[in-house]
């Protein structure tokens, strides 16, 4: 056979398969799929499992990123909970409700409620990381209250979706150091199982000013429906009073405050606010094994992050040192980067932790009228953020051990004084975890003041000096 | 059986030389194409927080241990493991190692395809019947496998490339999430069963026994020695680093229960919205090293098949590999199956070929050597000594009557 002759029978060949060979004989139809965004889970009735899913309606997500809202006002997104035995049957069932096959493919999202994490989410996650649909990257979060009532919310005016904002806001972890994100696999499968480390996961709540539109006695619905992104201005706040008129205090609602009046101090749905989205981001849930053991507030999350060196960026509002007991007058920094050295000693049973922060700030806020720039009195500032810095990282270190919860992975620096893996099992370091000897130090540098130097001056004539 | 002294597998299959480059790559690829599949949960239920290391001690070892086959093999150029051994300890002894050295290779082929075709329909095409998949690699490998040696030795120096680079840019993609305390403890299970482990598990390596079949192929004598070692070096460290990924992303004890480690590893990269699902470019490059693994293990098995029973058609032999291959990729009942079978049957009891076969070859092969050198001795089975192998042997393999 002469080669012209291959080359016709190869060049036939190939056009035969590829006129009849135009598609996957076991091909899926977009059309045909319901794609979940997310995933909540709860405890349902009778020890069923709740299951939330929010599946996307892709014509109506179209229009509203087009046009910025809905297809003619309607839903984007839909929120069907169903309640079976595990979380793969309720996949089967919510299929024959809604008529299409459900897919995982494209779920970016896990959200476990607290009453179901302090169960134990080990036959759960065990589950999805099983399922080959299921992404080891995606999202994991714990909502204070139920997963459900968080998905069925609108949550933010910005965004088309919930579970598109809680991606978003997720984000948020990069800029303020005030909760950690978590991937299902690495950051909760992985560590439910771990004798160094213990799971940490974001904390997601409702805002405490939010009141669910009526009707819905905070189930929510599906779409944008309810919240406080659609009432107007003037529901919340009054009007500009006329030339003459006083504004009368009482009209406007006071934000809820926590008791230290440290704003970052406290967990999520607790940021003092009003209006926005009803749904906030704020501080870790941290595992004993695969159950919720408590957990940490924004803060203390950044004390965690910084001995973790996971501490991208944090501004920090310390009281000023010359008056420490009036709010109207703190210094802010901003750090850049945190780094930490954890040493191990162990003799026998007992072991002693010692932990060194070290943060880089730059000088950013002072509300204060002393010169803090003055390197005569850079130490001052620096000092008064370091014991600022280490009485959290003391709180959050001895919050752990009262959970006994090894969430800074000092297991990890334990492990290494154990030459082989049975010795080091049969230690059980996470029952000893609450009996060590923590020693924390921490360093400040302040390293830059932003673009001016010292504080605005107040004149002779208003000081009266 | 007739006895053939002198002849070779290249005057039965006609089959042309290779060069050491390709007798490389066909045993790299031999050797690491089960690093896809569960080779690094298998090392990490052996080694735990040592497990990266047993791939380079025990590939260390298991050169050392193929020295005396490859001296063997040296000294009778142009013929297989198994033509050697006829020739020094008889036909019975040829049997004997021959057909166990089928009987595991085949079952280690046929236990990595089944393997191979359940991860691929875990991961990629979950509709599509086990059976037609199983069909599909068996028949692909086997249609590679007619193609002859020079094929497969281009093939698989183009994939061995591929999975190389594939292994490096995959862990590289990785290291930023590597947490490098997951190596302490750093013996492990303990100094002592860390060196059982790394003895007993050189079966780990029994693919490059291979090297025993390669042999006659290579244009020059001196490169039997030098192909094993580079095999053996550079799987070693492929094996390493893919086990030491893994260990990173999978921390011990989590590692032993991911049955696809690797492929898990690349699913969690996350560079950015758009490069989420890595594992899709790499199937592709991964079924090829599967596929080629058939390939390489029926070419092996008609040799054996050929060396056992004396047929002397290629064809034939590769067809009833391929064949033998798949239905033992069915008979398996399920992946879990497949895989126990593999790391606690065929591995295990493989052993005997490892420890028993070079060192039983070099043993022979000295007494043959003083005896010749005292002029006494006989030949195989008590015959007269071959006149034949008084000549002296030069590059080239092929004797002359």
């Amino acid at each position: 056979m002469t080669v012209t002759k291959k080359t016709s029978i190869v060049l036939l060949i190939v056009l035969i398969f590829g006129t009849s060979a135009t598609g996957c004989w076991d091909r899926i139809e977009l059309e045909d799929v319901a794609w979940v965004q997310a995933m909540g889970f709860d405890p349902g009735v009778d020890g069923y499992l709740a299951t939330t899913f929010q599946i996307g309606i892709p014509h109506s997500l179209r229009s509203a990123t087009v046009s910025g809202g809905g297809a003619g006002g309607a839903p984007e997104y839909l929120t069907v909970t169903i309640h079976s035995r595990t979380a793969l049957e309720a996949l089967d069932l919510v299929s024959l409700n809604l008529g299409r096959r459900v897919s995982l493919v494209h779920t970016q999202l896990f959200l476990f409620g607290e009453e179901l994490a302090r169960s134990g989410l080990r036959g759960l996650v065990g589950a999805l990381d099983r399922f080959r649909e299921v992404r080891g990257s995606a999202l994991v979060a714990v909502v204070r209250g139920r997963a459900e009532d968080l998905l069925r919310i609108n949550t933010s005016p910005l965004e088309v979706s919930p579970s598109r904002f809680i991606q978003t806001v997720l984000q948020q972890h990069i800029y303020t150091g005030l909760f950690k994100a978590s991937s299902l696999a690495r950051d909760l499968t992985n560590l439910s199982e771990s004798s160094v480390k213990s799971p940490v996961v974001p904390l997601l709540g409702i805002a405490s000013d939010y009141t669910p539109p009526e009707g819905q006695d905070g189930q929510g619905g599906q779409g944008r429906q309810g919240s406080q992104g659609e009432s107007s201005p003037g529901e919340q706040y009054p009007s500009t009073p006329e030339v003459g008129e006083t504004l009368e205090p009482d009209k406007v609602p006071r934000p809820l405050l926590p008791p230290d009046g440290n704003t970052t101090f406290g967990e999520a749905g607790m940021i003092p606010k009003m209006g926005g989205g009803p749904v906030t981001v704020l501080g870790v849930a941290v595992f004993r094994g695969d159950k919720l053991a408590g957990t940490l507030s924004g803060e203390e999350t950044r004390a965690l992050l910084a001995v973790l060196e996971d501490l991208e960026r944090a501004s920090f509002a310390v009281p000023d040192p010359e008056r420490p007991d009036d709010v109207q007058y703190s210094l802010g920094f901003t750090a850049q980067s945190a780094t930490s050295k954890v040493k191990v000693k162990r003799s026998g049973e007992n072991v002693e932790i010692d932990v060194k922060v070290s943060l880089e700030v730059s000088y950013v806020s002072p509300k204060t009228q002393t010169d803090y720039t003055d390197p005569r009195l850079v130490y001052v500032a620096e000092s008064a953020l370091a014991s600022y810095f280490k009485e959290i990282l003391d709180r959050a270190i001895k919050r752990t051990q009262e959970m006994g919860a090894d969430a800074f992975g000092f297991g990890r620096r334990v492990k290494m004084t154990f030459l082989t893996w049975p010795d080091f099992e049969a230690f059980e370091w996470p029952n000893r975890y609450k009996d060590a000897k923590i020693t924390t130090e921490v360093e400040v540098h302040v390293r830059r003041t932003g673009l001016v130097l010292g504080p605005l001056q107040v004149p002779r004539w208003e000081s009266g000096d | 059986m007739r006895d053939r002294p002198g002849r070779g597998v290249l005057d039965h299959f006609g089959h042309g030389r290779i060069d050491m480059l390709s007798v490389a790559s066909v045993l790299l690829i031999y050797t690491v194409a089960g690093a896809f599949l569960a080779f690094p949960t298998r090392v990490a239920k052996a080694g735990q927080t040592a497990a990266w290391t047993i791939p380079i001690f025990s590939g260390v070892l298991c050169i050392l241990w193929l020295a005396p086959l490859v001296y063997v093999l040296g000294k009778h150029p142009g013929k297989t493991v198994v033509e050697v051994t006829r020739d020094l300890a008889g036909k019975t002894s040829a049997f004997v190692f021959g057909l166990a050295f089928f009987v595991f290779n085949t079952a280690m082929i046929a236990s990595e395809a089944r393997q191979l075709s359940e991860a691929l329909a875990t991961v990629v095409v979950p509709l599509t019947p086990i059976t037609f998949i199983v069909f599909t690699i068996c028949a692909t490998g086997i249609y590679v496998a007619l193609k002859g040696t020079e094929i497969l030795g281009r093939l698989s120096i183009v994939t061995a490339v591929g999975t190389t680079l594939n292994v490096v840019l995959l862990s590289a993609l990785t290291f930023h999430a590597w947490r490098l305390d997951e190596i302490y403890p750093l013996l492990g299970p303990g100094a002592l069963d860390l060196a059982k482990v790394y003895g007993l598990n050189q079966p780990m390596y029994l693919e490059l026994l291979a090297i025993g079949i390669l042999a006659p192929y290579l244009r020059k004598i001196p490169d039997i020695g030098k192909s094993t070692w580079v095999a053996g070096v550079l799987s070693g460290v492929i094996l390493s680093l893919v086990t030491l990924t893994c260990q990173m992303m999978f921390p011990y004890p989590s590692l032993t229960r991911v049955h696809l480690p690797f492929l898990r590893t690349i699913r969690i990269i996350y560079l950015s919205r758009f490069l989420q699902r890595f594992d899709v470019f790499f199937v592709v490059l991964w079924l090829s090293a599967g596929t080629l693994l058939v390939t390489i293990g029926a070419w092996i098995d008609a040799h054996l098949i050929s060396g056992v029973t004396g047929l002397g058609s290629y064809r034939m032999g590769v067809l009833i590999s391929g064949a033998l291959v798949l239905v033992g990729a069915l008979l398996f009942p399920s992946m879990t199956e497949a895989i126990v079978v593999h790391s606690q049957v065929i591995r295990p009891y493989s052993l005997f070929l490892m420890y028993g076969w070079p060192f039983t070859l070099l043993a022979l092969q000295l007494i043959k050597e003083k005896k010749r050198r005292t002029g006494g001795g006989s030949g195989p089975n008590g015959h007269p000594p071959d006149p034949s192998s008084r000549i002296p042997e030069c590059g080239g393999g092929r004797k002359t009557p």
